[in-house]
């Protein structure tokens, strides 16, 4: 039997391709409404997301990380991997302009879907987490559009997540994700909770190969 | 062709497929096979007929399916190419109607196995290199890469398909098969390897879509110096290559290999070395 140490011929060299990434880009309300609890939960759960993130070597090395705020429209972080990312601080104030940030989210995920192609790094579909407590102050239609175009079973452009913390308006948001992922209603502030099923989420697609459907664990911060 | 009729050697040609470090911890069987023979076509001349599969990862009897796949291909096509060296019988319907009776024979298992197809689901590499006629078939991911006129350079004969994302491709087992398969019909090769999706980030360069040469380099080196012929069992060599610390440093996926080479180390392989 000839062992791993004794193989008859030298060990070729490989070549260095980039790993294939996982984009997820975070749309976060900032609004007024968050002050206070709401916002430093979601501060607090920003650091959970990062430090769950960095203790996965896989997904350290494939998720890459936006995030963007609404009230106003700021892109706070551009897609990077963990240990490139650092959790922002995020201060509440300003109105609800969720369907420009949806819009200008889904640009965002374009693009980088484009230079992932032009770099010949392959990618998994990217995940968009939606996060309010409120109901846009905008006009969201377009933003519902193409929303419902692009986390479709024929297109599968992306998926999208949409997450109502307590007073957002979930009509809206059941208006604006596909029927195919109905938003879910966060449970008190559990943002911890949710940082951490969204960052073992990641984990598995990060690792998924070809034919696998990827099991998500139970949301167990979502309330039913 | 580089190499003329007259300086080809016999075959010589060597397999193994190797369970992934990620199906080891989770217990999951290893859902690769391939294997390749040499047989005598009606022409007098060796034909090689190789196959590799790897069967989908939450399938539930992907491995079966894998292992059924390639030895359909290899009693299918092998049977052709024997008849007719030239390979002037396989074409694209030809192709296609293998795919139909292998779709028939998954259907009948699992409707005994109370199961449904997609529970078989498994991609497809094949080739078929005769004294002068190639033929390639590939449904999925993984590739098959062929020696050119270039001393140790490759070419691939199909990029693995992937579709947009990472984690996806196209299943044998699938209706959409024989509309998503590669067929490519070519000249002979003198050197070919087939290898499924756990290998290919480590041997194909994404960035300029070209095979990584020295990646295959020193195993054909190593083919080429071992005896003629083409063993009825996996080779060791692979096995203890493809289970190594170094490759599982870059791949956690099962990972399959199926080479032959008809070049010789002798006449001008003096650089080569086998090491061994």
């Amino acid at each position: 039997m000839i062992s791993a140490d004794q193989i008859p011929f030298a060990p070729p060299e490989f070549v260095d391709n980039p790993e294939p990434r996982c984009p997820c880009l975070l749309l976060l309300d900032t609004s007024g409404s968050m002050q206070g609890r709401p916002i430093a939960e979601l501060n607090d759960g920003l650091l959970t997301f990062h430090r769950e993130l960095t203790s996965d070597p896989m997904a350290t090395q494939r998720v890459e990380v936006a995030v963007m705020s609404f009230g106003p429209v700021t892109l706070v972080s551009d897609f990077r991997t963990p240990d490139q990312f650092t959790p922002p601080h995020l201060s509440a104030g300003g109105d609800t302009p969720m369907g420009e940030a949806i819009v200008e989210g889904l640009t965002l995920i374009e693009n980088r879907k484009a230079a992932y192609k032009q770099g010949g790094v392959a990618y998994f579909r990217p995940w968009v987490f939606l996060i309010t407590d409120g109901s846009p102050t905008d006009r969201w239609e377009e933003a519902a559009r193409r929303v419902r175009e692009g986390d479709s079973a024929e297109r599968k452009a992306f998926s999208f997540f949409g997450v109502g913390v307590e007073g957002a308006d979930m009509a809206k948001l059941s208006a604006i994700c596909s029927p195919n992922r109905p938003p879910l209603k966060l449970k008190g502030l559990s943002f911890r909770e949710l940082f951490s099923w969204l960052s073992s989420s990641l984990g598995g697609v990060a690792r998924s190969q070809p034919g696998e459907t990827v099991a998500l664990p139970p949301p167990g911060w979502a309330s039913v | 062709m580089g190499i003329g009729l007259s300086a080809r050697a016999g075959w010589r040609a060597a397999y193994a497929s190797v369970i992934g470090t990620a199906h080891l911890r989770t217990g999951a069987p290893c859902q690769d096979a391939g294997r390749c023979t040499v047989l005598r076509a009606s022409d007098g001349c060796e034909a090689l007929v190789a196959a590799a599969s790897d069967g989908a990862g939450t399938a539930a009897r992907s491995e079966i399916g894998a292992a059924l796949a390639v030895e359909a291909f290899i009693a299918e096509f092998g049977a052709a190419a024997r008849d007719d060296p030239t390979l002037a019988r396989i074409d694209r319907a030809f192709v296609s109607s293998w795919i139909a009776r292998f779709q028939d024979v998954i259907a009948a298992r699992a409707s005994a196995e109370g199961c449904t197809p997609s529970d078989f689901a498994c991609t497809l590499l094949g080739a078929v290199v005769t004294a002068t006629n190639a033929v390639y078939v590939q449904i999925g991911d993984g590739a098959i890469i062929v020696g050119t006129e270039e001393p140790d350079h490759y070419a691939w004969v199909a990029w693995p398909q992937h579709g947009e994302y990472a984690n996806a491709t196209n299943f044998v087992t699938e209706a959409r098969a024989a509309a998503v398969a590669e067929f490519e019909k070519g000249p002979a090769i003198d050197e070919i390897a087939l290898f499924t999706d756990g290998i290919e980030r480590l041997v194909l360069d994404s960035a300029h879509r070209s095979v990584h040469a020295p990646a295959f380099r020193p195993i054909f080196a190593w083919l080429r110096a071992t005896d003629p012929g083409c063993p009825a069992a996996p080779s060791e060599a692979l096995t203890a290559y493809l289970g190594s610390a170094h490759v599982n440093a870059r791949t956690d996926d099962d990972k399959t290999l199926v080479m032959a080479t008809r070049r010789s180390a002798a006449p001008h392989g003096a650089q080569d070395g086998s090491g061994a």
